[in-house]
C-alpha cells in the first residue's frame, strides 16, 4: 500500500458476487451492502496498488469512455466506500 | 413481605379470566387472556394457528385485556406480566395492541432471518414482497392469497438458519377498510378492530395450514405507479439488497444473515412489480410465478 493510492480492503471486510456486483460485510460495523457494476469495477480495482486517477484511468479503458467523463462519479464511489470504513487507505 | 393489596400486579392477580390461550410465535412463548368472554374468543381466533396446549418455551410475555378498567365500561387496558401497559378506548383497540406487542416480541427473539416482507408460496417456493410499513405489501398478499397463493405472512419472509427453509408466520392481517375492498376481501369474514382496521384470518382466507417444507422462490420488489401490473426480471444483487435492506435482526448474527441472504438471492429470482391495482397484481403474479 503506497501513499495516495485505493485501498486495499480493511482487514475483516467479507466479500461476495451475485451476478457480477459485489455484496460486502464489514464485521466491525455489521453493515452489509451491495455495489452496483460500476462500485463493483471499482472495488475490485482498489487494492492497494493504484492512485485514483489511474483507478479512473483504467476504467474508462474498459469501458472505452473519457476518463474525464467517469472521474467525478468514481471520486464520489472511492469516497462511500472509504465513509464506510471498507477501504484501508494510503490516501493522503 | 406479602404482595401488596392494591396496585396493578395485584388487581391482575385477582381478576378472573374467561380466556387465557397459550402461544408459540417463531419460538417465543405468550400467554394471553382476557376477562370478558367476548375479547378473549376474539384473541383465541385471532391467536388460533399458534395455541399450543401448553407452552412448550417459557413465556416471555403474559397479556391480559382487562375489560372495563377505567370510569367508563367500554374502556380496556392491557396488563403486561402484571403491570398496567397500555389503556384502548375498546377492547378492539386493546386487541390491536396485544397483536402488536406479540408481534414485535416474536420477531425480536426469532432465531432464525427475519425480513420485513409480504409471503405467499406456491408448489413449494415462496414469493416475497419485501417492503416497509404502507408500501402495500399486506394489500398485496391478501390479494395473492385471494387468487390462488397459498398464505405464509403479511409482515415477515422468516429463513431458518439451518436448511434455509421458509418458516410461516400466518398472523391475520390487517386491513384498512380500503385493502379489504381492494384486495376483493368483502365477502371474507373479518375483525373488526377499529373503524381503521380489520383482522383477517389465515382460516377465514382459507388458507390453513400453510404449507411445509417451503423455499424462497422469488424476490419481488414493489413500485406502485398508475396503469396496468408489470412485472420484470430483476437482478439477483437487488434481491439481495431487497433482504438485507428490509431485515429486522441483521444487526444480531450479522455475518451469518449476510451470508443466508447471499445464498437466499443466488436461489431465488428476482422481479421488480410495478402495480397500482392488487387484484390485477395477484393475477399477474399468479399467471407468471404460479406453476412450478
Amino acid at each position: 500500500m503506497a501513499a495516495g493510492t485505493v485501498g486495499p480492503p480493511t482487514e475483516g471486510v467479507v466479500e461476495t458476487e451475485i451476478d457480477e456486483c459485489v455484496a460486502l460485510f464489514h464485521p466491525a460495523t455489521g453493515e452489509a451492502i451491495v455495489l452496483n457494476t460500476t462500485a463493483s469495477d471499482i472495488w475490485r480495482l482498489s487494492d492497494g496498488e493504484l492512485t485514483l486517477p489511474e483507478l479512473t484511468a483504467t476504467l474508462a479503458r474498459v469501458y472505452g469512455v473519457d476518463p474525464a467523463e467517469i472521474a467525478g462519479e468514481v471520486g464520489a464511489a472511492v469516497e462511500r466506500l472509504r465513509e464506510r470504513g471498507l477501504l484501508a487507505d494510503g490516501a493522503s | 413481605m406479602t404482595t401488596p393489596a392494591s396496585g396493578p400486579r395485584a388487581a391482575e392477580s385477582t381478576v378472573a379470566l374467561a380466556v387465557d390461550v397459550h402461544a408459540e410465535v417463531l419460538g417465543t412463548g405468550f400467554r394471553v387472556g382476557a376477562t370478558r368472554p367476548t375479547t378473549g374468543r376474539l384473541l383465541a381466533d385471532l391467536l388460533a394457528p399458534f395455541a399450543v396446549p401448553a407452552v412448550t418455551v417459557p413465556p416471555s410475555r403474559r397479556l391480559v385485556v382487562v375489560d372495563g378498567c377505567r370510569r367508563h365500561d367500554t374502556a380496556s387496558c392491557v396488563h403486561r406480566d402484571g403491570a398496567a401497559a397500555h389503556e384502548a378506548d375498546d377492547a378492539g383497540g386493546a386487541v390491536a395492541w396485544v397483536l402488536a406487542e406479540v408481534n414485535a416480541v416474536a420477531l425480536d427473539g426469532y432465531q432464525g432471518f427475519a425480513a420485513h416482507a409480504g409471503v405467499v408460496a406456491r408448489h413449494g417456493r415462496a414469493v416475497a414482497f419485501p417492503a416497509q410499513s404502507g408500501g402495500g405489501k399486506t394489500t398485496l398478499t391478501a390479494a395473492a392469497v385471494a387468487a390462488g397463493f397459498a398464505y405464509l405472512s403479511d409482515e415477515a419472509l422468516c429463513v431458518r438458519f439451518d436448511g434455509g427453509e421458509v418458516e410461516a408466520y400466518p398472523r391475520p392481517l390487517a386491513l384498512s377498510p380500503w385493502s379489504r375492498r381492494h384486495a376483493g376481501l368483502d365477502h371474507v369474514h373479518a375483525h373488526r378492530l377499529s373503524a381503521e382496521e380489520v383482522a383477517v384470518t389465515a382460516a377465514a382466507l382459507g388458507a390453513w395450514p400453510p404449507p411445509a417444507g417451503v423455499r424462497l422462490g422469488h424476490v419481488v420488489e414493489l413500485v406502485r405507479r398508475p396503469g396496468p401490473p408489470a412485472l420484470l426480471e430483476s437482478r439477483a444483487d437487488e434481491a439481495m439488497a431487497q433482504l438485507v435492506r428490509h431485515s429486522f435482526n441483521h444487526y444480531k448474527r450479522p455475518r451469518e444473515i449476510f451470508e443466508l441472504c447471499a445464498s437466499l438471492a443466488r436461489e431465488a429470482r428476482a422481479w421488480r412489480l410495478e402495480l397500482s391495482d392488487p387484484v390485477d397484481a395477484a393475477a399477474l403474479l399468479l399467471e407468471r410465478l404460479g406453476d412450478p
